[in-house]
Formats: C-alpha cells, sequence, structure tokens
C-alpha cells in the first residue's frame, strides 16, 4: 500500500488527539490528551505551529468558541479534523500496521 | 492579568488577535496549575515557534547574497588584473572598455534575486512547497548563466533546463500558481529595490561618513535588498499560493 499522507509523527499524534477529544478539542485538551497517552508533554508553541500548519494544510478546522471568566474572558479556538485530515491519517497508520504485520512486536512487547 | 494582557499584545504581533486571545486563554487555563514562569516561557515558546524560520530563512538568504557578492568581487578583481597584464604586454596605459551586455545584466539581476528568495523560501515554507521547489529549481540554471555568460555550452545546457522548469511548472495548476507567485515576488523585490537606489542619495547626505570615509549606510544597502526580497516572496506567497489554495481545499475535503 503506498504511503500517501506525509504527516510527521507529531501531526499524526495531535490528529488522533483531536479525534479522540471530539466536541471537546482546544489547545489544553490537546495538550492534555497527548501527555496522558504518550507520557510525553508538547510545548504550547509546538502544538500551535503545528495546528496552524494543519490548518493551513485543511487537515483540521478551528472554530472560535463562547469566552470564558476562568480564562480571563478569553475563548477557546476548537479544532476538528477534517474528511482530508481523516483519510491522511488513516493512510499513514495503515501503512504503519502493513509494516507491522507478522512481525509480533506489539505481542512481545505485552507479553 | 495585566501579565495576560501584555502576552497577548506580544503574541498578537506574530498572529492575529482571536487566535492570540486563544492561546494566552489556554495558558492561563493551565497557569495555576504550573506557575507564572511555565506561563511566560509558553508565551516566549510560542513566539519563537512562529518566528524562528522567518529569522534562519533571513539569515541564510542574506549569507546566500554575500557569498554571491563576494565571489563577483573576487571574479572583478582578478579581470581587472588580467586586463592590466595585456595592457602591459601591447604597452598601451589602458585596454578600451568591456561592453557589458544587457540580458547578462538581467539574468543577473534575476540569478541574485532567485538565489535570496529561494534560500529564504526553502526554509520558511519548507521542500514541499512548490514555491519554495521552483525557485530552488530556478537559481541553479540562473546561477550557471550568470557566471558562465561566455561559454556557449553552458549557456545553452542551462536554457535548456531552465525553459523545461519553467514548462513543467506552468503546465499544472498549483504549480501555475507557484509561477505567478515567484514572478510577482522578483518583480515586486525588484522594484522595492529599484525604488530604494532612486531614494538613496538623498538618505547618503543625511548619515555623515566615519572619520575613515566608510559609510556604514552604504553597508546597509544588501540587508535592505534582502528584507525587500523576503516581504516581496511571504506577500506574493500569501497572496496567490496561500489565499487562493484554502477554499479549494476545504471544497474537496
Amino acid at each position: 500500500m503506498p504511503l500517501q499522507s506525509a504527516l510527521g509523527e507529531f501531526e499524526q499524534i495531535v490528529l488522533l488527539a483531536i479525534l479522540r477529544l471530539g466536541e471537546n478539542a482546544y489547545g489544553v485538551t490537546i495538550l492534555r490528551e497527548i501527555a496522558v497517552h504518550t507520557q510525553r508533554e508538547p510545548t504550547p508553541g509546538a502544538l500551535y505551529t503545528t495546528l496552524d500548519r494543519m490548518e493551513h494544510k485543511g487537515l483540521v478546522e478551528s472554530r472560535i468558541g463562547d469566552p470564558t471568566p476562568q480564562r480571563g474572558g478569553r475563548a477557546k479556538r476548537y479544532f476538528t479534523v477534517t474528511k482530508k485530515g481523516r483519510a491522511q491519517v488513516v493512510s499513514a497508520q495503515r501503512s504503519f500496521q502493513s509494516l507491522l504485520e507478522g512481525l509480533g512486536l506489539l505481542e512481545s512487547a505485552n507479553a | 492579568m495585566r501579565s495576560a494582557i501584555v502576552a497577548e499584545w506580544v503574541i498578537a504581533r506574530f498572529t492575529d488577535r482571536e487566535r492570540a486571545a486563544a492561546v494566552v486563554g489556554d495558558l492561563l487555563e493551565l497557569a495555576p496549575e504550573r506557575g507564572p514562569l511555565w506561563f511566560w516561557s509558553g508565551v516566549a515558546g510560542t513566539v519563537l515557534a512562529a518566528t524562528w524560520r522567518r529569522l534562519v530563512g533571513f539569515g541564510t538568504a542574506y549569507l546566500c547574497l554575500a557569498l554571491l557578492q563576494w565571489r563577483d568581487v573576487i571574479v572583478a578583481r582578478r579581470m581587472l588584473l588580467e586586463r592590466q597584464m595585456i595592457a602591459a604586454a601591447r604597452g598601451v596605459a589602458a585596454l578600451p572598455p568591456i561592453q557589458i551586455d544587457l540580458v547578462h545584466i538581467v539574468i543577473a539581476v534575476l540569478a541574485f534575486s532567485v538565489t535570496v528568495a529561494a534560500a529564504y523560501a526553502v526554509i520558511c515554507y519548507g521542500l514541499r512547497d512548490e514555491f519554495a521547489r521552483l525557485a530552488l529549481a530556478v537559481s541553479a540554471p540562473s546561477l550557471l548563466l550568470m557566471f558562465y555568460w561566455s561559454k556557449l555550452a553552458v549557456v545553452l545546457s542551462a536554457s535548456s533546463v531552465l525553459l523545461g522548469v519553467l514548462i513543467y511548472f506552468v503546465a499544472s495548476g498549483l504549480r501555475r500558481r507557484a509561477t505567478l507567485a515567484l514572478a510577482v515576488a522578483l518583480v515586486a523585490g525588484y522594484c522595492g529595490f529599484r525604488f530604494i537606489l532612486y531614494l538613496w542619495p538623498w538618505y547618503l547626505q543625511l548619515v555623515p561618513l566615519s572619520p575613515l570615509g566608510y559609510s556604514l549606510s552604504a553597508a546597509s544597502l544588501p540587508v535592505l535588498d534582502v528584507i525587500l526580497q523576503v516581504v516581496a516572496c511571504d506577500w506574493a506567497h500569501w497572496l496567490v499560493c496561500d489565499r487562493t489554495r484554502r477554499p479549494l481545499e476545504t471544497a474537496h475535503a
């Protein structure tokens, strides 16, 4: 299967985190979701640059929510993955699955 | 609260106000559990992440221009020396002045500008960007044409490559946009530089020479040239590639 997407590793992590969070994906929740599942804490600067780049590439879309007092009256910027983004992350993951097939690495790591 | 306003103002210098407010809102939400130092390092990191490519791109573009100019000075000195030796051998005071070909001047200007644009575009937009690819593909044959203008074989091969690259890029929609963007950037950069040169005599009168007769204002001319070219690149890239691409991509999504 050809590797159609040209997604970087961090881009895939961010896209998967947004997909997991559904309607509640904004900067803070994305950072927390990544930290929980990857045991690494990305810097806010790296996350916002990646989100902007992916929005520019049409992989994610953003909308501005309502202002909240706990954020000093500042609105949240919510992200959703577009069809193109979903297709690219699926393509990249299929390629990884295809490469992993038959190696038994996951089974031996779990054992 | 005041620090949040300052942080928002700082970040808004590098992105739009809505995004800056959302970023500061996120940082404020996490600040109570992580502390003020984390908040300010988050602000600094966001600004750095938004600007480092442009700073490095500008530095590289300036370095490329400096290297080309340095090579030009060496070639000019060598030619002068050769002409002095020929004149001495012939027993004349000086040889007649060299006739500079107008086409060669145009190619030299194109080669300098497109090399600066390529260095900046490769770092800022990445090698996957069509604008950066085109600038890089055009700069190599242009430089060959400029440096080996007197060698017919090189001129013919480099011209063929240049023509091939242009045909390849004009043939498809997305690449055609990149070609238009690069053309706009080069023309805008060149016109801007000519305008600065037009204003230069007035500017020089305002800045006194150093005691050694050296003018720092003259040294700033290449920096201004690179600034104009990279600003023109950003503007043309945004105008032709970014602004027109988004609706297309969302339509396909």
